[in-house]
């Protein structure tokens, strides 16, 4: 061979460090290596091309549709108002709101970016006109918004699953209490935090904003019954049921009478944008992936990892350090498609599910989206908030500890993300 | 000029979206009313999301809208960094891209007589799109490099025009 | 290009070039096709002094069915094991072998590819840049169902799943089945929750891909001979000397009749477990109404083919 794997990972990096695009940093010394390697010209396009060609895959460009649209036609609005109204009276309780909106809304959206940037902007002023610290707003918004791309339907779990080919409603029924108890997690440390805090105040409730409130979340309340129901019951395939939600969306916009020729033209403008730089690093992966296969890199790296240990726990440890650390420097999206084809193999030898593997190291990733020095998540909240980057993370550093504490259980106990699963039949 | 290219560009990328939303819904209906049945259009949809990725990548270019990894932004503070930053990544991009136009071009010629299975769309056309799209990305990364002087407004993809 | 090992632009004379080559499969290692094919091919080539080394990818490593033959035409991966319909993109005429009943059964197959054959895959080399070597069998298709199917009335009411290309497609037309397409990702989901009642596939792939976890009624109505033609690029011949290429047509024609016992074998292994569990029911060969299954199907493809693939599609039949 004239050029060397090492060196194609090296130029990879330095490109990516000058900021040259995640997708065009895989494909450049990619496509540089099938040529001395003796392949085609068009080679690397058309592997790259190949790899858009996937009907699973459909379900991210829709589902980031049904995200941006909830926003804009007010559907998180109207969450929010339901939590404000319910948890009134409780200590703390515009906190607990953050928490139980994001897990509404995480119900249709498939991204962490769509829940801060929409949430967010409504909530962390609230937070701080309440009396809570900037910091601890905003640590709460980016972290509650890492439960959107946990919970179905989630666009990392829709691309593990094209990429590991596992059917995408098992690992959609696998992801439900993980992403729960990530919430469990965020309100056990809020539950901490305003125990030393007294005054924090709660506002008076009241039955007729809390009935109004709830009314008005009978029709989002269809998104997540129709959504798994639909995938459960046999109506559609978990692609197709993303159409469905888009259709959904469509009628609640009708309804709600929000849904105007400008708001629509509008989301299907971000969702090209997002989808298409989505869909280049998709792409690009691919042809980084095969040529790992071809070179068999995969086999090295089970010889490397078998030498340290046999052990599935063991692995799995090594897949959470190894994952968190990648994490914090590399794309989710990314980070998922290259390394996929060369751990999975090696989990499927050891006898790890991949269902759960799938679980643990979507986890791992989301994670990375809160640190910097790249944290998409992180960054959008400095943004919509207007505050510099250091201090949402300063404010996020003690949220950490909860999710890093989910994370663990979820890696120790496979069967927290298996029994739904196993329970429903897949 | 390029400003009427990149709305061209976006409204081929939404028009796929919608593409990829009425074939995927169709396949879902036709299921339960038989009379609708037709296979074709999972490759429509299929397809759909190749021509919006390979579509947007001169527009995502030309706005700074790429997911890109932002660490040079720690080491790189004066502006004259930031400009040499911001001229090598172009050029790198250009060159990318036009290594990508040209291997569209090889396959253009390749596979002059290859069909879609479905619907028997000539592959060539398919490829027409990603060589547009990557001589649009370099015609983009090239006047980045003229542009390295200026910093790049962030980019908002909520209000993509 | 060459189309036999004889007319090929020869590699200069004396020469034995270091070649690695790559051969790619759908099939899954614990197939016949792999532990009985490419394996073997591997073991008895680098088990000669050819100076040839094999590189396996099976499990579609390396790309789906029709994105693999592409790659074999530009000569980015060296050999392949193809089914007729996936190459039918770049060669419409192959789907023909894949109709539905167009050969009566497996010697049928071979009988007609040994002796009328080779001018096929001559107008194939022509075409497409890359020679059939020979087939490799990979098991009698067949449905498996909730539900028997004796005879063509049976497949009505039944959402089948079908290959999602125009040659499958048609068969189930042929047939009298109302096909689905669904993506293989998404098939063993699909039948769990009923969105198809009953997809085709031969015993083993069935058996391999788990589809028998949800479907307990097998009827083995043997309606398409699944071979996998064994495919080579040009561009990789091109880099051989001729003793490279004898080896290598040669290992691949002598693993033919053992991959078909293999195959036969394990057929006959799923097929006994299936007999043995009372929850399932095999509907046997003869219990199948093949003559009407035969007729219904010629008469739908003596008007769906025309022109050259209606000629071919005769010639096959009147050698039945
Ligand atoms: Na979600
Ligand atoms: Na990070």
């Amino acid at each position: 061979m004239i050029l060397e794997l090492w060196m194609v990972g090296l130029v990879i990096t330095l490109l990516l460090l000058i900021r040259v695009p995640v997708g065009l940093a895989f494909i450049g010394p990619s496509l540089w290596w099938a040529l001395a390697d003796g392949n085609s010209g068009g080679f690397a396009l058309k592997t790259a091309f190949d790899g858009l060609n996937s009907f699973p895959l459909l379900a991210v460009p829709l589902f980031i549709l049904v995200g941006v649209m909830a926003n804009r036609l007010g559907v998180a609005d109207r969450l929010y108002e339901f939590c404000l109204a319910a948890l009134a009276r409780v200590r703390g309780n515009l906190a607990y709101v953050n928490i139980g909106t994001a897990v509404g809304f995480s119900w249709m959206s498939g991204s962490a970016l769509a829940d801060v940037a929409g949430l967010g902007k409504i909530e962390v002023p609230h937070m701080v006109k309440a009396g809570y610290p900037y910091r601890f707003a905003a640590g709460l918004s980016a972290s509650s918004a890492l439960i959107s791309p946990v919970m179905p339907p989630s666009i990392p779990a829709v691309i593990y699953a094209a990429t590991a080919t596992v059917s995408t409603g098992a690992l959609f029924a696998a992801s439900v209490v993980p992403a729960l108890l990530m919430a469990v997690g965020l309100c056990v440390y809020v539950f901490v935090w305003t125990a030393r805090r007294p005054d924090m105040v709660s506002v008076p409730f009241d039955r007729q904003r809390l009935r109004t409130a709830a009314i008005g979340t009978i029709g989002p309340a269809f998104v997540p019954v129709i959504l798994l129901g639909g995938i459960l019951s046999g109506t559609f395939t978990p692609t197709e049921a993303a159409s469905v939600a888009v259709l959904l969306m469509i009628v609640l916009g009708l309804i709600y009478r929000t849904l105007t020729p400008r708001v629509l033209l509008q989301s299907l403008r971000e969702t090209a944008v997002i989808t298409g730089g989505i869909g280049l690093i998709l792409a690009s992966a691919a042809l980084l992936g095969l040529i790992l296969t071809r070179a068999h890199v995969s086999r090295d790296v089970a010889e490397l990892v078998t030498s340290v240990s046999t052990e599935p726990w063991a692995f799995i440890l090594m897949v959470n350090i190894v994952m968190l650390i990648l994490g914090t420097v590399v794309d989710a999206v990314a980070a998922i498609l290259v390394t996929v084809p060369v751990l999975l193999p090696i989990a499927t030898s050891l006898g790890v599910d991949p269902v759960y593997f799938g679980v643990v190291l979507i986890l791992n990733l989301m994670i990375g989206l809160l640190t910097p020095p790249v944290g998409s998540v992180l960054f959008v909240t400095a943004s919509v908030t207007g505050r510099p980057v250091e201090e949402v993370f300063r404010g996020v550093v003690p949220f950490l500890i909860p999710l890093v504490a989910v994370l663990a259980l979820i890696s120790a106990f496979p069967a927290i993300s298996l029994w739904l699963p196993h329970l429903l039949g897949f | 000029m390029l400003r009427i290219w990149a709305s061209a560009e976006l409204a081929i990328a939404c028009a796929a979206v919608v593409a990829i939303f009425l074939s995927v819904l169709w396949q879902v209906i036709s299921r339960y009313v038989p009379a609708l049945n037709w296979p074709e259009v999972g490759e429509i949809a299929n397809y759909s999301l190749i021509v919006l990725t390979f579509i947007m990548v001169g527009y995502l270019i030309g706005n700074n809208g790429h997911i890109v990894i932002q660490v040079i932004d720690y080491v790189a503070k004066g502006r004259a960094a930031r400009m040499a930053v911001k001229a090598v990544s172009s050029a790198c991009t250009a060159v990318i891209c036009a290594l990508l136009a040209w291997e569209a071009f090889e396959l253009i010629q390749a596979y002059p007589n290859r069909r879609t299975a479905a619907l028997e769309i000539p592959i060539w056309i398919l490829y027409a799109v990603p060589l547009l799209g990557f001589l649009s990305g370099t015609v983009r990364a090239i006047v980045r490099i003229f542009q390295a002087g200026h910093p790049d407004p962030l980019f908002d993809s909520a209000e993509a025009r | 290009a060459g189309c036999s090992t004889q007319d090929n632009a020869p590699t200069a004379e004396g020469e034995n070039p270091r070649i690695t080559l790559k051969i790619g499969s759908s099939q899954p290692e614990t197939q016949p096709n792999f532990y009985c094919g490419m394996k073997l091919l591997k073991e008895r080539i680098e088990g000669q002094n050819l100076n040839l080394t094999l590189d396996l990818f099976p499990n579609s490593q390396l790309g789906p069915d029709a994105e693999r033959f592409s790659s074999v035409q530009a000569g980015d991966i060296d050999i392949d094991l193809q089914g007729g319909s996936a190459m039918s993109t770049a060669f419409p005429k192959i789907g023909v072998l894949d109709a539905a009943y167009v050969f009566n059964d497996v010697d049928h197959f071979f009988k007609w590819a040994d002796q009328n054959g080779q001018d096929f895959f001559k107008e194939f080399n022509a075409a497409t840049d890359t020679t059939i070597v020979d087939a490799w069998y990979f098991g009698m298709r067949t449905f498996t169902a909730t539900k028997p199917i004796r005879k063509p009335e049976d497949l009505a009411g039944l959402k089948i799943r079908f290959p999602n290309t125009p040659q499958f497609l048609a068969n189930a037309k042929a047939l009298g089945a109302n096909a689905v397409a669904i993506a293989v990702e998404e098939l063993y989901l699909a039948l769990q929750q009923g969105v198809a009642q009953g997809q085709e596939n031969p015993v083993v792939a069935t058996h391999a891909q788990k589809f028998d976890e949800v479907l307990k009624v097998a009827s083995l109505t043997n309606h398409q001979v699944g071979t996998h033609y064994v495919v080579v690029s040009d561009k990789t011949l091109d880099k051989m000397n001729q003793a490279q290429k004898d080896g290598l047509f040669k290992a691949i024609r002598d693993i033919r009749a053992e991959n078909r016992k293999c195959v036969d074998d394990e057929t006959k292994k799923v097929l006994d477990g299936w007999r043995a569990d009372s929850g399932r029911t095999v509907v046997e060969i003869d219990q199948v109404d093949r003559q009407a299954f035969i007729s219904k199907a010629e008469t739908y493809f003596n008007t769906y083919f025309k022109g050259a693939d209606l000629e071919l599609y005769k010639s096959v039949r009147a050698a039945a």
